[in-house]
């Protein structure tokens, strides 16, 4: 079927008009996007954080260090961009202690400023991106393994290491999470997740 | 969940995005197929919210329309006119 001529072309369209990125290259940078715009407030979805990132490249605000591959920078983009929205909310939800402290007569609020503990949304939010992350995987246990490894910040061969995996078993694990990961990235679903 | 975790969360984040990045061509096909898609066909589930934007489609009706979503294959199959 044809697209409409009346139809704007998307930022990420235009990009791989322009040969910027391959067909392929879209599939990846909306995986990534999907994996990333999980836990965000619900105003902004997945296609705002891939088409956000094609915009700044595209109007010349990011620009792609010579060397560096496309995907690559674009994907750094795409994670700046949710850490951009992150700030955003906790800027926003930061107002509230000082609102209402002065609403309250007494002054006595606790978890005001330099509070070291993260939001509590933040946390909750977390909890539940790595519930669903453990969730992807739960029917492959080697995997739930790669990614508590990945989790405590060990590099592959101390993931083998602690969980005495070959590095056949190791790398055909990580084949299976890519395939996981890509199915959840590209399924079909709506524009929020 | 403690800073630290959040912050685990984070490298656990990166270090997924980086196989995704690294994804062969063909491993994106064998998920896509996985799914039913054909990332090849003009037109594919794929690609909305990508090439296509979702919510001017979805205006459009277009997205009911794409060729291979299983929605359209069962609206195909139901279609005798499509049988030819």
């Amino acid at each position: 079927m044809e697209i409409p001529r009346d139809v704007p072309k998307t930022p990420a369209a235009q990009a791989l008009a322009l040969n910027l990125v391959t067909a392929m290259d879209l599939l990846r940078l909306k995986s990534v996007a999907r994996l990333y715009a999980r836990g965000l407030p619900p105003e902004v979805g997945w296609a705002d954080l891939l088409q956000e990132a094609f915009a700044r490249v595209l109007d010349g605000s990011r620009k792609c260090p010579e060397g560096l591959p496309m995907t690559v920078f674009l994907s750094g983009v795409i994670r700046s961009i949710r850490a951009e929205h992150w700030r955003r909310a906790r800027k926003r939800t930061a107002r509230l202690p000082q609102m209402l402290a002065e609403l309250d007569p007494s002054g006595n609020l606790e978890g005001e400023a330099g509070d070291a503990t993260p939001h509590p949304e933040r946390s909750l939010i977390a909890m539940q991106l790595l519930t669903e992350i453990y969730r992807l995987f739960a029917e492959d246990p080697r995997a739930l393994e790669v990614i508590e490894g990945l989790f405590e910040g060990l590099l592959p061969e101390q993931i083998r290491a602690k969980y005495d995996m070959s590095k056949t078993d190791y790398d055909s694990t990580r084949k299976r999470m890519r395939r996981a990961l890509l199915r959840e990235g590209l399924r079909w679903g709506g524009h929020d997740n | 969940m403690t800073i630290d975790n959040v912050e685990r969360l984070e490298g656990l984040l990166y270090a997924l995005e980086q196989e995704l990045i690294g994804a062969t061509d063909e491993e994106i096909l064998a998920a896509a197929s996985d799914l039913g898609m054909n990332p090849a066909m003009k037109g594919s589930a794929a690609f909305f919210g990508v090439t296509v934007d979702l919510r001017t489609k979805a205006r459009q009706g277009y997205v009911s329309q794409s060729s291979d979503t299983p929605g359209a294959r069962r609206a195909l199959k139901d279609d005798p006119s499509s049988r030819d």
